[in-house]
């Protein structure tokens, strides 16, 4: 009898059902470590939850901040301009003399600079224009033709006629018969007409603005503005630059991958991965300033780990479920087959192959000699497909034909793809990989600037440099954080 | 499908929706055999104790991976394997045996071979130096092949029969004492 082999049986038979119980705390210490990631992957979700409530809170307290200032001033306003109708409404009487004098002071009310703005985004560009021309020449007649307009009535009907006063008003001490008298002999040409046409028209645009909120003054209901609030929908693509912050790296996962990628150097083998960022917007404009733009947009991060060597070694999970992993600052990339699969097939074939027979470039280093006696180097790409839901305010710098705005918000990121790919001489070879332990749910804090200008009347072209920064870890283990850059370019339609 | 192996199936299922109950019952149910296995790949208990943790926290977060196809207990046990070897390769204790001895031994006497406890043989084993240990279970237990030991050890083919063959005389001489101090006849002829 050969000892080499007894002794191997001896052992291998001797051990092969041996068991014995270890010291309790072994599971302690395992239980703890689980809960640890339990409670991490909690966390996590909570800190996001905080983030993003943290964000709302402040873009809508500044919002509600700008807006209530303008409000106050504006009510203030409206409430004198309120007070002088509701005087010349009980003292119709003595209108002639006296209601002049007060209609003056209507007049001389100054319109607060914000509602001006507003007032004047809702004028289109040409009419703006077309009224600042015009400016001296409508002063001039607004103030010839101020008394008569107001004998008219013209001024007043937006708050009586709703009131059910408009008739009484027009039932006052000075008829019509006399008002057009005066008005003849005037006698205006029509360019004039023209002119104080239009000065009535901005007025009326005032008081159409005035009226709005004056009777929930009066009626005690909601005072929101809404009329000026349009939609608008658009769709844009982006070049997506992607990289991550490394925080924490667990060395447990460290340790449970075959192939290290260059953790001792703090993974500088590690590359920002280009790819792409497309989707479509719908945004809401809330106010002048503020506009909510919000969407699904598709978006490829990732990194490139180069030269990770791979040893050409057997798996020591051999079966149907049996792979490798590489390890790589976002965590472990577990490849399916065995570590050598690549390598065995550039064995059997003349020109090297990649997992999944696909060709590679004889010049890209997978020689056949080489595989089976060195290890090779090569690029994984890690690829994520996320696709995003964003809320961003917008806030409007420069109200101009080119538009400048500031965007910040959040979004949610839905993981749709885990893949990992070798990547040489511009083409990609896919593996069957993943890397483990991704969160399947991420959020992103969004910076940036968007600018629009005008092509058609209603067709915006759109430019949106937008840095997006996870406020979670990619990984369950690992405190990594991805962002991205990208350029968001495209087109926007308002309704 | 027998009660048991469903039983199994259900735990495993449940661990990987990260049930902690599941989680402890699978632990108690493979502690045993697995921490053999952990003793068989370390010189102490300290050592084991860590291989096993370590392992068994890679069974749980990774148990979503296992699709039924084969036996989940090899499974186990080749993750545990794999985390001594990632432990022996991480310590990098790397030693190397330049002469390749072809050694042949015989033993006079089969039945005393039946007289020694698998706890003695786990201690026997447990003297060796790292890498004659590894070698060997890999060798002797695991039924691995020099090519592929060589490939996870990131050693020479020579190298790793160098190394089983020292082990073996080691475990050969230890053997042949432990029957010398129970007084036992054993007769060991080295060609």
């Amino acid at each position: 009898m050969t000892l080499p082999s007894e002794i191997d049986k001896l052992f291998k038979e001797g051990l092969s059902d041996y068991s014995q119980r270890p010291p309790g705390f072994v599971w302690d210490n395992i239980e703890q470590a689980l809960n640890k990631q339990r409670f991490k992957k909690q966390r996590n979700v909570m800190y996001a939850l905080a983030a993003s409530l943290a964000l709302l809170l402040s873009f809508g307290a500044g919002y509600l901040f700008t807006n209530s200032e303008t409000d106050t001033t504006y009510v203030a306003q409206v409430t004198e301009l309120d007070n002088l109708n509701k005087n010349l409404l009980a003292d119709k009487s003595s209108v002639t003399a006296e209601e002049v004098k007060q209609k003056e002071a209507v007049k001389n009310i100054e319109i607060p600079v914000a509602i001006q703005n507003q007032i004047n985004e809702n004028v289109t560009l040409n009419q703006i224009q077309a009224l600042d021309k015009k400016e001296t020449k409508i002063e001039k007649a607004v103030k010839t033709e101020a008394k008569k307009v107001q004998a008219e009535g013209i001024l007043l009907p937006p708050i009586f006629a709703d009131q059910g006063n408009f008739e009484n008003a027009n039932n006052s001490s000075f008829t019509d018969v006399q008002v057009a008298e005066e008005r003849e002999s005037l006698e205006l040409i029509e360019r004039q007409k023209m002119d104080l046409a239009m000065a009535l028209m901005k007025r009326d645009l005032v008081y159409e603005y005035r009226e709005v909120p004056m009777y929930p003054l009066s009626e005690g209901t909601d005072s929101k503005v809404k009329d000026y609030s349009t939609w608008s929908v658009g769709m844009s693509a982006s070049p997506l630059v992607s990289y991550r912050e490394v925080n924490n790296i667990q060395t447990e996962s460290l340790a449970s991958a075959d192939i290290t990628s260059n953790y001792e150097n703090k993974y500088q083998n590690e590359k920002p991965l280009v790819s792409y960022s497309a989707g479509i917007d719908v945004n809401y404009n809330v106010s002048k300033r503020f506009k909510i733009q919000s969407g699904v947009y598709y978006s490829e991060i990732g990194q490139i780990s180069e030269n990770v060597d791979v040893n050409k070694s057997r798996s020591y999970i051999n079966d149907g479920d049996s792979y490798y992993t590489v390890n790589t600052s976002m965590g472990n990339v577990n490849i399916k087959g065995t570590q050598n699969q690549i390598v065995d097939q550039i064995n059997t074939v003349d020109r090297p192959v990649v997992n999944g027979g696909i060709e590679v470039p004889g010049n890209y280093g997978f020689e056949k000699s080489a595989a089976e006696t060195a290890d090779l180097q090569t690029s994984f790409v890690q690829s994520f497909e996320y696709y995003e839901i964003p809320i961003i305010l917008n806030y409007r710098l420069i109200d101009k034909k080119l538009g400048v705005n500031m965007s910040g918000g959040l979004s949610a990121n839905f993981l749709s793809g885990n893949n990992a790919y070798v990547e040489g001489d511009g083409a990609r070879y896919n593996l069957d990989a993943q890397s483990e332990n991704l969160n399947s749910v991420g959020y992103n804090g969004i910076v940036g600037l968007a600018f629009d200008y005008p092509i058609f009347s209603k067709l915006y072209f759109n430019f949106q440099p937008l840095f997006k920064y996870s406020i979670n870890s990619i990984s369950e283990e690992n405190k990594v954080h991805p962002y991205s850059f990208g350029i968001y370019t495209g087109l926007r339609y308002n309704f | 499908m027998s009660d048991l192996l469903k039983d199994l199936e259900s735990l495993i299922t449940a661990c990987k929706r990260g049930k902690p109950d599941a989680q402890r019952k699978l632990y108690e149910h493979f502690s045993g055999k697995m921490f053999g296995v952990c003793l068989q790949y370390s010189k102490d208990y300290t050592e084991a104790e860590d291989i096993m943790q370590d392992g068994f926290i890679k069974v749980f977060t990774k148990i979503a991976q296992f699709n039924f196809n084969g036996s989940f207990e090899g499974w186990v046990r080749r993750i545990m394997v794999n985390c001594a070897l990632e432990r022996f390769r991480k310590q990098n204790m790397l030693y190397t045996v330049s002469d390749i001895q072809d050694y042949d031994y015989k033993l006079a006497s089969e039945d005393a071979l039946a007289e020694i406890s698998s706890k003695e043989l786990l201690n026997l084993i447990q003297k060796l130096s790292p890498q004659y240990k590894t070698v060997f279970n890999l060798y002797a237990i695991e039924g691995y092949s020099h090519q592929e030991i060589g490939e996870m050890l990131k050693i020479s083919v020579g190298t790793s029969k160098s190394n089983l063959s020292r082990a073996r005389v080691i475990l050969q001489d230890k053997v042949k004492l432990l029957y010398k101090e129970r007084k036992k006849d054993v007769k060991l002829v080295v060609k």
